[in-house]
């Protein structure tokens, strides 16, 4: 059992790793024997520093799924009613996801960020993180897995729970200032590959930062510890969507989501490349049926991920929830929560 | 003249204002020193003090280096919008890695494998194409032309009132060889039916979502045509940047870059015409001389956005460089239009009052632009306006005042206000 979880992990490990090679940068094909047909560039990414304010969540779902703010702190200074004309011309003409009623919000926010100077509403440049990561298997004996949850809660009380929150709900006195939210770890299966890699390169721009020299036995206690704040008992693996139903999913998957999660949701679409924070790979992390619904429904702030409410009603919205759930491929053993 | 680092960085910025950033601590701390208060430079990194309105003004700026590029200044970088510090128009042709960056949506091309790549040709013609890069580069014509990409908007920062959009400087264009074949051959190969009229093209890059109008433009069939338009796969002599379009670009001499569709993959042939929306609501502009308007009195009667205006920038002296006086400075600049020629480019080193000849370089092409230079030795101390206007051989020339809403197709005569002490 143990050998087969080491296989498992390092398999999926390998995959992951295969993926970022392809993403390497490639050299310009020339067409000439010996040059690599396929030329690949590397985006740098840029996070937002959104100040605090009124507004602030809504101008943070509405316009950041498309662009990014300095489309916004470029600009001269315009009036409240020229901003305005603005935002309805993005609703207009580019389908952006907002509310009537959310108009306001944002261009109050605008205003005051304008007014406040430019300089507040500055992107800042993130590295995206390089460091390997290596495979961690989580202790199946009970005497060490007992021994690895109890490091793993005194380093997430002192490393993570500032934001996270000491439940992991992501609740943290942190919390609040940041967008994009840190990640609530109850409401997502996190897959042991996704968990390291994200403690151990951080997530590029969020403020989640990476911890590249954590010990091995460090690494797996706060993997351990954090991996079982999803109640996993509480929320059974989804099954895939019955045949008709998977037929109208998939193919609001196509249309809607595919373009960034891709067509296997691993996070690799062909738009993946272009978000500063990666599309969830959704065959390492699993949200909750109920996350899942509300994740469609409100997007995630400061992320490209949009709101889809405007565009999609509560029975399709519920059908993705499913489908997307249907991707995860983790294999790993099960534990029930053993810490609150 | 300072000819040091610091002041050709300092020349880089049309509109005036600088950062840290730019120049390094030491740098800033120089410049500090040398301004002090009430001079006639712009004030550093402190918007609050500055009339935020004045053409020109922008934001503090920031250098950012992209894939395949040098350092250039980041108006945005989701999607990518870059301009080139104006310091690269020193020479004939702009470096592939210093050329500007202009892109729509976010989605843009990160990723291309030659092995699938193919420039699709269909729509109203006898027999649909389906081309591989390399199949278009060994069984059609190469052909090459030196021209001047320039962004419609380019400028646009400096306009008076000021305008939303992309707040170019002068920094949204760039000049380079194109080499490519004809689309003109590649519409004969695929052959056009009857009642063919106009042709749209399209690229890789895509919105968010589905539902964003995709940028898509469309030509005159007579134009597409006409054995000028090329589908271009290098640029001075190299495989396009990514950030340009590669594999493969449009390329429209004499036109506004609007229509120089990048990572271009669809060519479609049409019997009627397109009324896509970035033909028939956006890039549309007055039918009026000059594409002129006014806040007060917008024009109703609108038209897409075609040949470039003829019109000159300075490249040196930058902004507020300072100069000393009985020493000799190097004038610099370009001129350009849409496919004419310059004829001549006039200089005033005394805001207008008494006009002299530039000295042209010899033509790059019809379809380049034309550098300029005039020797300049300042006898006074004392602040100058030096302004520049050029004439194309259809005898157009630039005027004092342009305006339109979306900043487009800006002509006017510019200046650069230097100090001489």
């Amino acid at each position: 059992m143990r050998n087969m979880a080491v296989v498992t992990c390092a398999g999926l490990m390998m995959a992951v790793a295969s993926c970022a090679m392809e993403n390497a940068k490639a050299p310009p094909s020339t067409g000439a024997a010996g040059v690599s047909p396929v030329h690949t560039i590397e985006l740098p990414r840029f996070q937002s520093n959104l100040p605090e304010g009124p507004g602030r969540e809504a101008f943070a779902i509405a316009c950041l799924s498309c662009h990014s703010t300095t489309y916004v702190t470029m600009q001269p200074p315009l009036s409240a009613a020229k901003w305005e004309e603005v935002v309805v011309k993005m609703t207009k003409v580019y389908a952006a996801p907002i509310a009537a009623e959310q108009i306001p919000q944002i261009v109050q926010y605008i205003m005051a960020s304008k007014e406040a100077g430019s300089r507040e509403l500055q992107e800042t440049r993130t590295n995206t993180h390089a460091a390997e990561v290596p495979a961690v298997a989580v202790a199946l004996e009970p005497a060490q897995r007992a021994a690895d949850l109890k490091r793993g809660e005194a380093l997430f009380a002192t490393n993570c729970a500032s934001c996270h929150g000491a439940g992991g709900a992501g609740d943290g006195p942190s919390a609040p200032s940041q967008l994009p939210h840190p990640t609530n770890l109850k409401d997502t299966r996190f897959s042991t590959e996704a968990l390291a890699a994200a403690v151990v390169r951080g997530v590029p721009a969020t403020a989640m930062p990476g911890f590249p020299n954590l010990s091995a036995d460090d690494l797996r206690a706060v993997v351990t510890f954090s991996q079982q704040l999803f109640d996993a008992a509480a929320a059974p693996r989804s099954l895939p969507p019955a045949t008709g139903e998977h037929v109208q999913a998939k193919s609001l998957y196509a249309q809607n989501c595919l373009a960034c999660h891709g067509a296997t949701g691993g996070g690799d679409g062909p738009l993946a490349a272009t978000a500063p924070r990666p599309p969830a790979n959704f065959q390492l992390i699993q949200p909750a049926r109920s996350a899942a619904a509300r994740i469609i429904a409100d997007g995630v702030p400061a992320t490209t991920m949009p709101p889809w409410r405007h565009k999609l009603d509560n029975a399709q919205r519920e059908l993705l929830a499913d489908y997307v759930r249907s991707f995860f491929q983790s294999s790993e053993p099960e534990f029930p929560r053993t810490r609150q | 003249m300072r000819t040091d680092g610091l002041w050709s960085q300092v020349d880089d910025n049309p509109a005036g204002q600088r950062t840290a950033h730019e120049m390094g601590r030491r740098g800033f701390l120089h410049l500090a020193a040398v301004l002090g208060a009430g001079s006639l430079a712009p004030q550093i990194g402190r918007a609050a003090d500055t009339p935020a309105t004045a053409p020109g003004t922008r934001v503090p700026l920031r250098l950012a280096r992209f894939p395949e590029k040098t350092d250039l200044i980041l108006l945005t970088d989701r999607p990518p919008n870059l301009e080139t510090p104006l310091r690269y128009f020193r020479h004939d042709l702009t470096p592939n890695d210093a050329f500007y960056v202009r892109w729509h949506y976010s989605g843009i091309p990160t990723s291309v494998d030659l092995r699938t790549f193919r420039l699709v040709v269909g729509g109203h013609v006898q027999k649909p194409l389906s081309l591989s890069l390399d199949e278009l580069m060994r069984t059609f014509e190469p052909v090459s032309v030196v021209a001047v990409n320039q962004c419609s908007g380019n400028s646009r920062a400096l306009y008076e009132p000021r305008v939303n959009g992309a707040q170019w400087g002068h920094g949204a264009m760039g000049n380079a060889k194109w080499t490519g074949v004809l689309l003109r051959d590649v519409l004969q190969r695929a052959g056009l039916k009857e009642g063919a009229i106009e042709v749209s093209f399209a690229g890789l890059d895509r919105g968010v979502t589905p539902d964003v109008p995709q940028f898509v433009k469309s030509l005159t069939l007579d134009r597409s045509m006409d054995g000028e338009v090329m589908i271009a796969h290098s640029m001075n002599d190299a495989p396009l940047p990514m950030l340009n379009g590669f594999p493969l670009r449009l390329v429209v001499p004499g036109w506004f870059g609007t229509y120089w569709v990048k990572s271009l993959n669809e060519i479609t042939v049409l019997p009627e015409p397109f009324k896509g929306f970035w033909m028939a609501k956006a890039y549309r502009i007055p039918n009026t001389p000059d594409a002129q308007e006014t806040p007060q009195l917008l024009a109703t009667d609108t038209i897409p956005i075609s040949a470039m205006s003829v019109r000159s920038v300075f490249v040196r002296p930058g902004p507020s460089e300072r100069l000393r006086r009985a020493e000799p400075i190097d004038v610099e600049g370009l001129a350009l239009d849409g496919g004419h020629g310059i004829r001549k480019v006039e200089l005033s080193l005394d805001g207008g009052t008494s006009w002299r000849h530039a000295q042209l370089d010899p033509e790059m092409g019809k379809y380049a632009w034309r550098r300029w230079r005039f020797r300049w030795q300042p006898e006074a101390a004392g602040a100058y306006r030096l302004m520049a206007r050029a004439t194309n051989a259809a005898g157009e020339t630039q005027g004092a005042h342009q305006w339109n809403r979306s900043g487009y197709q800006r002509n006017v005569i510019e200046h650069v206000d230097v100090t001489v002490s």
